[in-house]
């Protein structure tokens, strides 16, 4: 079997060895265990039809000179003994040479090509000249790949391979997109379907992918309601145009359909801010994100889908050798002070002047009114004496700093490991996540602990079954956050508005307040209390897959979400609401459990090679069963117990406990028709019963259907195609449903404690606390959606534009009721919205050479939502009409400052120099006495005329508030080993005040009379020596005609949200145990371009809100 | 042997089978379960339900800021009636407002009054519609329905004090809530039909003050709400009958010591009270007086000082009333800082600190436990004394002695009938005494105030205010009462 012919070089330093074959090889795996092993022992082999060449190099260095002293035939003997053993089964084995050269479709050489055989590691790549050599068998197949070349493969026959062609990367209408219950190849779609795959974000350093889709996707509005660690996001869908009922769009992770989860409340009078409802997962486990946009993409989900549907896909494993990939990344935050407060000496200065103002206009002293300072001390009144000497404010320094005592740099951690392969039958993917976050307000971070696994199996021929689970545990650490105010502020507001006079903390340990302000706590004093909480999901899908016919394919499918979150909270004595109830102690806990149970069939076929159908149908029903309890105490001897002795308080707090059970019920189909891939259509229909409506009206039905012509694929297009490679137009009409009232349709009474017995015990008291509307039913979107796709310049650029018009009809509202009635309200049908806008997306490919790849997403978007139709017994405010923005911005109009020596305009005899003037545009219609008037409708009426009074008839209809266009714009370059990825995201045409300016960047009436802390702009204020146009006074709040529009600001912003730069290791230096390796450095939220002067623009909706922060990452991954 | 295309086949029944049994179980049980909630078709069903539907009907009477009434908030009736008095005065927010009488239709702090609570008369018209259709006894129900009707009857006085007649909906209408029906405010006359008929028919079931349950409704309060009704009428016939009846009862008499009646346990203990609102630190029924009263630098425990009294208040006091003692002219904060009369501060400028109840040092949050004193029997007296010279047209020497036994137990002499022979003297010293005696209680001194025509001129006494006029006795309605009522909604004169 194994003949040997040994030559040998100059005594002993090169041996070879020839093992003959009597066999060609055949079987590849021992031929492999040969080729990987036997390298370790011997310096270079190579392998010709039935022969194994192998040489044996001897370096002096090595351990081998020994080896030297021995007699050559015994060495000869041992080796070959060795040998021998190694190669004993072998009886069929074949491994040979193979040698190629990869060029570009020019046919000019390309370097650096990988070239693997499938299913091993073994790789080599491309000289310089394009040339590679490998060891291969027959039939193996090689794969060649080359970024931005689409990757080939190659199945070896000879020993020669002709040259390899690779092709420019323009695979985009070929790409493969996941849609509702299948997937379909992207130049088949009818639809309007965004997909965003994971590989072009940059995931280090955020927790989750919601964040990451921020401009991604065009008619995608993503807005970050909480900056905190996994802070909550808006996601919009093509605007918002329900009025109750819920706008955001309908989340599927892996075909289930998740709920959202968030903390408990604590009951501790704290607000834990927000959390996003994507932080269950990893983002390093996500394949690609698909955004359902139009009716015929999303009513596949029926009642769920009228504000769009996000589908969100999950690695699995392929056939192949073990995979492993490792990932570790830090970040960190540097905290920015964006709230410039007064320091103690400019605070002391800020409060003497203020005090002087304060008393000069409650005295009516000029030229608030008209006094002198002297008439009104001498009318008995005690002078304003400053608070503090010239001397006192030049020696105090700067006070305590808040700010500095709370915050922190902030940063993350994170580890990421996953292991896939399998072979043909059998495939797995399993990967752990560790990702901890410390937030730049001390106390606040959140740390996740995810694992996921999924096993694909084919039992035969016919049955497949899976299996894919993902749990996580999330654990937050919650700082006091939320837009409460006074005794309740969060930290950041309290460290706004804190006096700098009052100590952190004292020599006793104790914590002072304001005695002006004795019931707002110390900002310090709120870091020593305990919150936290835990949200723990574990998402199971299974499915088995039978096709019992070629073409038709049966899936069950069966699934549990099961989400547990408990809040734990303690506020110890050391904060004044703490010392008040000697400590308070709650825990709340919430427990979900949704189940999904499905099956659906999928037949397709071909008949005569042009007419292809694919028919799917389905049914479903989902379970959504909740419970939520919450328990405390309070009065407790040491802060030592938290919440972990509930009952060694003294009093306990009021137990509460709810639980709910709904199901939906669905059946679906869905018929594609593709002729010749030319004509294109696609239908759909869903029925869906849910249990929260009233008998009349449980089950409603959503059609859709779409059309769509491959232009391009015409014959008369043909001579096009050169510049058009792909045309297609489409479009589609159909209905989706909203049913999220978050309650339901039947009349109910309520029981709450209504009364105390002398002995102060609870009396239960029971009323109705709901109407039965037994027509309610589902809130209906009527979408049409005109589409266009194309790519041109072969590839290039390609794109998609749309146009959308939905009709969000039978809205669910809330609708008065003759207020009269005991429950004057009641959920129902009324009215109607639309919803219009336009989609650009475009792609392209500036550069591209072998060595550089540049490409550009780019996407603009604008929708405008409006009422269409009101409910019917509609009684607006005199400034509304029929036909308003959905988010209309209405405002009394502004008419600068009035200055001292002005007169007071006519309609706001009231208005004292320094606060804002309003312009009296018009007037109710009066009847004889003077009373505004209504029509038979009950609607008041103007008279389109100034009438000397300010009030609801001079507000004005100021626009949305919605952005006008949203835009993003990815680049990813590509220059050989390097990779640069950076994005930015835009909002135009939006409008706010800044609410930390108006809180506390104008007056300074708080700073003298509370004490309160100010941002340092107050200095700018108008005062009767500064009389300022562009900022009121102290006293603009005491004008009884309000500010209007003067505090409102542009707000559009450009946000550079990531740049990420990474560098992959050279082949070269990775030896065997790496297969690659990338190290990667990102800073997000770099800058933000905007005329907007507050802290951001995004994040700046209620008074101190938690800021963006500025984060770099550097990390590195690795695959093995 | 089974052929391959049989096997096909059988696997192909097997799977439609789950299919089948998916598709079939889908529809059946499409039913939402509410946990929190008590299904209509089993209610009400026993006496405890009975309980609960009255209980209910007390619901709107509590003191709480978000939906009770008698709030001792700027959200209440109390402090907001007593504000347009010179009893108390704000000098920022709602209470400016209300101490200025510069209210307007577009002050929701003065019209949610109407809007947050007349439909609770409602409630209590179905729930008396539902426990007299209920299957239960005839004296469960008549005792259930005398407390719904007083609730009825208390809730009805409120609000057609603060705003004149109400919109009441009758049953009829009340059956068809889906269906949108203007309707007109009742008239004067009407109005005061209707409250009469409740209080009336309350009284007559309700049990008597020795049976009744402190904190609930007894024949007493009923007689004294409805005596408030009639003085509002200024039908003095009524009143004497009503207040005599009350004395007959013969369950109440002054007690010794006025300020113990709003000590810790003060109302329960006192033979004086005839109606408190039960209040605990837990606050199903909130008493948040100190927090609104007291500054934030008042030992040991502050609050939020939104509110003082009048010098000018505490200025017509006899300086041996120990009425006033409550009114607080002087302290020590805990800034180390006395603050008084000649050195006011920011705090005690406009007046003293009305803090006509315990301080309640141990509590917890911004709740007390002292409990919210509604009426007393000294209204009794003072309302006879003044029906009774009113009828007559002078005042007698039995008006006059009612108004010293009141006096008597604040610690000062009596008042001679010599020196108040005119009725308008009279009513005068009556008029003042109801300020000393029932200041910050139940907000009834700005009806006393209006019904002897001192409303407005007061406000300009105290205040100096240019925004008050004639028209300021009731408060607005809300623009949205307007245009509700399509046409048929009348708003109160001069609001506009």
């Amino acid at each position: 079997m194994i003949r040997d012919t040994f030559k040998t070089g100059c005594f002993l330093r090169n041996i070879t060895f020839v093992l003959k074959f009597t066999q060609p090889f055949a079987c590849k795996y021992q031929a492999f265990a040969l080729i990987y092993f036997l390298p370790q022992f011997f310096g270079l082999h190579r392998i010709r039809k039935n022969n194994i060449i192998l040489e044996l190099k001897i370096a002096t260095q090595s351990i081998y000179p020994k080896l030297i002293c021995m007699p050559s035939t015994l060495i000869k003997k041992s080796l070959l003994f060795f040998l021998t053993l190694f190669v004993f089964q072998v009886s069929v084995l074949a491994q040979r040479t193979i040698t190629g050269k990869v060029t570009d479709a020019d046919g000019s050489p390309l370097a650096d090509v990988s070239v693997s055989i499938k299913g091993t590691t073994k790789t080599v790549v491309t000289n310089q000249k394009g040339n590679f050599t490998i060891e291969a068998a027959n039939a193996d197949v090689l794969v060649i790949s080359s970024t931005a070349y689409t990757t080939r493969e190659v199945t070896v026959t000879g020993n020669a391979l002709p040259d390899v062609k690779l092709q420019l990367e323009n695979k985009s209408m070929d790409e493969v997109i996941v849609v509702g219950y299948g997937t379909q190849k992207k130049k088949d779609l009818t639809g309007a379907v965004s997909s965003v795959k994971a590989k072009d974000l940059v995931i280090s350093s955020g927790p989750e992918i919601g964040g990451m889709l921020r401009g991604k996707v065009a008619g995608l509005t993503i807005r970050q309601n909480s900056a905190q660690p996994g802070g909550g996001l808006d996601i919009l869908i093509r605007g918002a145009g329900s009025i109750n009922a819920s706008n955001s769009p309908l989340f599927v992770v892996d075909g289930f359909p998740i709920s959202d989860l968030q903390q408990p409340g604590s009951d501790n009078r704290y607000n834990a801010g927000t959390q996003s409802i994507l932080n269950s997962f990893n983002p390093n486990d996500i394949e690609s994100i698909e955004v359902l946009k139009d009716a015929s993409a999303t009513s596949i989900y029926g009642s769920r889908a009228a504000n769009g549907v996000i589908l969100i896909t999950t690695k699995r494993g392929s056939a192949g050798a073990l995979k492993v990939q490792y990932s570790n990344n830090f970040s960190f935050q540097k905290y920015k002070n964006d709230f410039d407060v007064l320091p103690l000496n400019e605070w002391m200065q800020v409060r003497n002047e203020a005090g002087q103002e304060q008393w000069d206009f409650d005295n009516g002293v000029y030229p608030y009114g008209t006094n002198t300072r002297e008439d009104v001390i001498q009318n008995g009144i005690a002078p304003f004496k400053k608070l503090y000497t010239q001397n006192a404010i030049n020696n105090v320094g700067r006070g305590t700093d808040w700010f500095d005592l709370v915050t922190r740099s902030g940063g993350t951690t994170q580890h990421n490991l996953s292991l896939s392969g399998g072979t043909k039958a059998t495939r797995y993917l399993l990967s752990g996540n560790y990702y901890d976050q410390k937030g730049i307000i001390k106390k606040s971070g959140l740390s996740r602990y995810s694992i996921r696994a999924n096993i694909d199996q084919e039992v035969n021929k016919y049955v497949k079954a899976g299996i894919t689970l993902t749990t996580s545990r999330i654990d937050n650490d919650n700082t006091q956050l939320g837009g409460d105010q006074f005794e309740n502020s969060g930290i950041i507001r309290a460290s706004i508005q804190q006096g700098p006079h009052i100590q952190a903390i004292d020599e006793n340990g104790n914590y002072p307040l304001n005695p002006q302000l004795v019931l707002q706590p110390n900002p310090y004093s709120l870091l020593t209390i305990t919150d936290k909480s835990r949200l723990e999901r574990m998402l199971l899908n299974s499915y088995v897959d039978i096709t019992p016919i070629q073409g038709f394919v049966i899936r069950l499918k069966a699934g549990m979400d099961r989400t547990i979150t408990k809040r734990q909270s303690y506020l110890p004595k050391t904060t004044f609401a703490g010392e008040l109830e000697q400590g308070r102690a709650t825990i709340s806990n919430n427990d979900r459990d949704d189940y999904l149970l499905e099956a659906t069939a999928n037949y397709t076929r071909t008949f005569a090679n042009v007419h292809k159908f694919e028919l799917l149908g389905g049914v479903s029903q989902q379970k959504f069963n909740t419970s939520v309890s919450s328990e405390g105490a309070s009065g407790f001897i040491t802060d030592a117990f938290l919440w972990n002795n509930l009952g060694a308080g003294a009093i306990r707090l009021a137990s509460t406990s709810y639980g709910s059970k709904n199901m939906i019920a669905s059946y679906f189909g869905r018929l594609n028709y593709n002729f010749n891939d030319r004509y294109l259509l696609t239908a759909t229909v869903r029925t869906d019963g849910a249990s929260v409506f009233a008998a009349n009206n449980k089950w409603g039905t959503f059609p859709s259907a779409a059309v769509a012509w491959n232009i391009s694929q015409e014959s008369f297009f043909k001579r096009y195609t050169k510049v058009v490679s792909q045309l297609k137009l489409r479009f589609s009409y159909g209905q989706t449903g909203n049913a999220s009232i978050n309650s339901n349709a039947f009349a109910a009474y309520g029981a709450y404690p209504a009364w105390l017995s002398g002995e102060d015990l609870r009396l239960i008291g029971v009323s109705l606390t709901r109407l039965e509307n037994p027509d309610l039913k589902w809130e209906t979107t009527t979408g049409a959606n005109l589409g266009l796709d194309f790519s041109l310049f072969n590839g290039k650029v390609d794109g998609s534009v749309e146009l959308f018009n939905n009709v969000i009809s039978d809205l669910l509202a809330t609708k008065n009721l003759n207020s009269y009635q005991d429950i004057n309200t009641i959920i129902a049908n009324i009215g109607k919205t639309r919803s219009r806008g336009f989609e650009i997306s475009i792609n392209t490919r500036n550069v591209q050479t072998k060595d550089f790849l540049w490409r550009t997403q780019f996407n603009l978007s604008k929708y405008k939502d409006n009422w269409e139709e009101r409910a019917p017994d509609w009684k607006p405010s005199v400034y509304e009409s029929e036909k308003d923005p959905i988010r209309a911005r209405f405002y009394r109009l502004s008419d600068g400052i009035l200055q001292i020596g002005e007169a007071a305009p006519v309609s706001q005899p009231e208005l004292k120099p320094g606060m804002i003037k309003i312009k009296d545009i018009d007037g109710f219609v009066r009847d004889g006495l003077g009373n505004p008037t209504v029509d038979a409708n009950g609607r008041f009426l103007r008279t389109g005329a100034p009438d000397g009074i300010i009030d609801d008839a001079d507000t004005k209809l100021l626009g949305t508030s919605d952005p006008t266009a949203m835009a993003g714009i990815t680049n990813i370059i590509t220059y050989k080993n390097f990779s640069l990825n950076f994005d930015f995201t835009a909002l135009f045409g939006r409008n706010q005040a800044d609410p930390n300016f108006t809180s506390y960047g104008i007056s300074a009436y708080g700073v003298y009379s509370n004490g309160y802390n100010a941002l340092r702009t107050v200095k700018d204020r108008w005062t009767p020596t500064n009389p300022s146009t562009t900022q009121p006074s102290s006293f603009w709040g005491f004008s009884p005609y309000g500010v209007g529009d003067f505090f409102q600001q542009k707000a559009w912003f450009i946000r550079c949200q990531n740049i990420s730069l990474g560098y992959n290791l050279p082949r070269k230096v990775l030896g065997n145990v790496f297969s690659a390796v990338r190290i990667h450095a990102d800073a997000a939220n770099l800058f933000v371009i905007s005329p907007y002067k507050g802290v951001d623009p995004e994040t700046d909706s209620y008074t101190a809100a938690y800021p963006y922060i500025r984060t770099f990452t550097f990390g590195v991954n690795v695959n093995f | 042997m089974i052929h391959p295309k049989d096997k096909k086949m059988k696997i192909v029944k097997l799977l439609l089978l789950p299919l089948i049994l998916l598709a079939t179980g889908c529809t059946k049980d499409l039913v939402s379960v509410d946990y929190g909630d008590i299904n209509p078709a089993i209610f009400p069903k026993s006496q405890a339900d009975l309980e609960a539907m009255v209980n209910a009907a007390y619901y709107p009477l509590r003191g709480a800021y978000g939906d009770g009434i008698f709030s001792t908030s700027e959200r209440g009736v109390m402090y907001l009636s007593d504000a347009t008095t010179e009893i108390l005065r704000g000098k920022y927010g709602d209470q400016q407002t209300a101490s200025l009488q510069n209210f307007r239709p577009t002050d929701a702090g003065f019209t949610h009054y109407y809007d947050d609570f007349y439909n609770k008369i409602s409630r209590m018209t179905t729930t008396i519609d539902l426990i007299s259709r209920s299957t239960l006894s005839d004296e469960l129900k008549t005792k259930a329905i005398a407390q719904v009707r007083c609730a009825r009857g208390i809730l009805a006085y409120t609000l057609f004090d603060l705003y004149g007649p109400l919109v009441v909906a009758p049953l009829e209408v009340l059956n068809q809530p889906l269906v949108e029906k203007p309707l007109a405010r009742l008239s004067n006359e009407e109005m005061v039909a209707y409250i009469d008929a409740d209080l009336t028919a309350a009284a007559a079931d309700l049990p008597l003050p020795q049976d009744a349950e402190y904190g609930r409704f007894n024949k007493a309060l009923a007689k004294m709400v409805n005596i408030r009704l009639w003085l509002h009428e200024k039908n003095w016939a009524k009143v004497k009958t009503l207040a005599d009846d009350i004395i007959a009862y013969n369950a109440y008499s002054l007690d010794a010591d006025y300020a113990a009646m709003w000590d810790l346990e003060g109302a329960k203990a006192s033979k004086e009270v005839i109606w408190a609102i039960p209040c605990d630190y837990a606050g199903t029924s909130e008493n948040q007086w100190q927090l609104m009263v007291l500054p934030a630098v008042y030992a040991p425990k502050g609050g939020f000082g939104t509110i003082t009294s009048t010098w000018w208040f505490y200025d017509r006091f006899e300086s041996n009333d120990k009425r006033k003692k409550m009114l607080i002219t002087e302290f020590t904060g805990t800034d180390g800082i006395t603050y008084n009369r000649s050195s006011p501060g920011a705090i005690l400028d406009l007046g003293p600190l009305p803090l006509k109840i315990n301080p309640d040092a141990d509590r917890t949050t911004g709740l007390t436990t002292v409990d919210i004193i509604m009426y007393r029997y000294a209204d009794v007296l003072l309302s006879k004394a003044e029906a009774i010279a009113n009828a007559g047209g002078a005042p007698t020497s039995e008006a006059m002695e009612l108004v010293n036994v009141v006096r008597r137990r604040a610690g000062l002499a009596d008042k001679q009938l010599a020196d108040y022979a005119t009725l308008t003297l009279f009513n005068d010293l009556i008029l003042l005494e109801r300020s000393h005696e029932f200041w910050c209680e139940n907000g009834q001194y700005r009806a006393d105030l209006i019904r002897h025509g001192k409303y407005i001129t007061r406000c300009q006494e105290v205040t100096g205010s240019t925004y008050t006029a004639p028209h300021k006795v009731l408060y607005p309605f809300s623009l949205r009462a307007v245009s509700e009522g399509k046409g048929l909604f009348i708003q109160n004169p001069g609001y506009n």
